[in-house]
């Protein structure tokens, strides 16, 4: 196949992939409705099986069938879980004060300084217990501690890791994220946690964005946007972490052999949608939005949510995992475990006794 | 951002596409770059004043005041441009009437625009809300707010 051909095959993937995205958000919406109507119809008011779930659900069914049909590979142009989510958390901009951006950013930047800090060297030192190559080390104590498959990318781009790496992350990251988007709201509603808390512990555990909106969204409105912002600080901290790596491979594991990094790598990993969620926020806090045109922009939000969630579904493989055996797995699965719990200790403390972002 | 060499193509980051498209849609939604996007007009009047309001013309305005009136069928829910449309207080209850009022000047509302003039000739004061959604809401669109 020619340069040229495969272009094409790809515009054509990318059309096609997006016509079929748009038809199981479709799909999403309907079966949410009914999945609604029929919980109402028992007494239930709130539907439990929020949108998110029925979304990865849906995804996953056309993963399937796609892989069994062929059409997997000609579709997945289409499939670009950040993006829509990105552009999801740009438009969420709109429901967020600055006053609550301010308030609930510093508390979520003082626990992503806590987390991220805790999390990567407990990761690395227990992948370091399990010999694992330090490569991998980086990028898996990357995609735990800030932001799973990002931070995954923007460490192996540090380190120079290898792809099957990186693919190898991304795969125990949705991995996760999935059970973890529906069994944290569950917890955290037996536990009792108020939504702020909640949002915050959503945020500050769960590796990928996307899960880490689903999971929000389950708890509530409240839970959904303190786990946006909480999360969101700990993104920014991307930059920083792979400055510290790329300096500690070249000085340490490379002894000063190969480019040293300078500092203007922190701007270059910096997440630049961030500044189109805050630009979003202040026009908010303008009075620019009318409520009527907040609920307008929020359908949108819903829409590039929902076709994240659907991703995440459809990104989905296990093939990788059975490469990489089972040592990286257990430290994955360890390293989860502690983030979980130090997750709900520091936003228990941050954001319900010292009240930050309340 | 990256100009890659050779054949000059430029390229987006992931997250500047996203900053982008986001904006986009905002500015799209919010400042009408479509139409005139949404709208919420307050107006509050009080007892022997007049207050003169434009709006941009077209249908589907929501209507609500704070005194007695029947807004399905009494309020101008269809704006046009160029005309003006008249409300009143009188006993307690909302009054209506289309066209220009007689001996009082009216400056032409500005292109686009359909002007409400509102007068109260009641003891209290009365608010009048004007609300209008934004062009966007096609029932595909709005299919997560149904």
């Amino acid at each position: 196949m020619t340069q040229q051909e495969t272009q094409s095959t790809k515009w054509a993937g990318l059309l096609v992939g997006l016509a079929l995205l748009i038809i199981l958000v479709v799909l999403v919406a309907e079966a949410d409705k009914w999945i609604a109507d029929s919980f109402k119809a028992q007494g239930v008011s709130k539907n439990p099986l929020e949108y998110p779930l029925t979304a990865v659900v849906i995804g996953l069914i056309a993963n399937a069938v796609l892989r069994v049909t062929g059409l997997y590979t000609f579709i997945r142009p289409a499939v670009r879980t950040e993006l829509f989510l990105k552009i999801g958390l740009v438009l969420l901009g709109a429901r967020i004060s600055l006053g609550d951006l301010l308030a609930q950013g510093t508390g979520g930047l003082i626990q992503a300084l806590i987390m991220v800090a805790s999390v990567f060297l407990f990761t690395w030192w227990l992948a370091g217990r399990f010999k694992l190559p330090e490569t991998l080390k980086a990028v898996m104590a990357s995609a735990v501690s800030v932001c799973g498959v990002s931070a995954a990318i923007a460490a192996a781009g540090a380190v120079q890791a290898r792809k099957e790496e990186v693919s190898y992350i991304t795969t125990l990251v949705i991995l996760t994220a999935i059970p973890l988007m529906v069994l944290m709201p569950w917890l955290a509603n037996v536990m009792g946690l108020n939504p702020t808390v909640a949002g915050a512990w959503f945020g500050g555990n769960i590796d990928t964005t996307a899960a880490v909106v689903g999971a929000g969204t389950i708890y509530g409105p409240e839970a959904q946007q303190v786990a946006a912002v909480v999360k969101l600080a700990q993104n920014v901290m991307i930059g920083v972490v792979a400055f510290l790596l790329a300096l500690y491979f070249a000085m340490v594991v490379n002894r000063g052999e190969g480019e040293r990094p300078t500092p203007i790598m922190i701007w270059h990993r910096f997440p630049k949608f961030v500044l189109g969620f805050v630009v979003v926020s202040i026009l908010a806090s303008l009075d620019m939005f009318t409520p009527a045109l907040v609920a307008e922009i929020d359908t949108a939000n819903k829409w590039f949510f929902a076709l994240a969630f659907v991703c995440i579904g459809l990104d989905f493989t296990l093939a990788e995992l059975r490469k990489a055996g089972w040592k990286p797995t257990a430290v994955y699965m360890g390293a989860t475990v502690f983030n979980t719990v130090l997750a709900l200790i520091v936003a228990t403390v941050i954001f319900g006794v010292l009240g930050l972002g309340a | 951002m990256t100009v890659s060499g050779g054949k000059q193509r430029f390229s987006l980051s992931e997250d500047w596409l996203a900053t982008l498209i986001g904006l986009g849609i905002v500015a799209i939604i919010g400042f009408g770059l479509l139409g005139p996007g949404g709208q919420s007009k307050t107006t509050v009047v009080e007892p022997g004043t007049t207050q003169v309001v434009d709006l941009p013309a077209g249908d589907g305005w929501r209507v609500t005041a704070d005194v007695d009136f029947a807004p399905d069928t009494t309020a101008f829910t269809s704006l046009t441009a160029g005309l003006v449309y008249q409300y009143g207080c009188q006993d307690g209850s909302l009054t209506t009437a289309e066209g220009v009022p007689d001996a009082l000047t009216v400056e032409q509302p500005p292109r686009g625009m359909a002007q409400l003039w509102l007068s109260n000739t009641c003891d209290t004061a009365y608010s009048l809300t004007y609300k209008h959604d934004s062009i966007l809401r096609w029932p595909l669109f709005g299919i997560f707010t149904r």
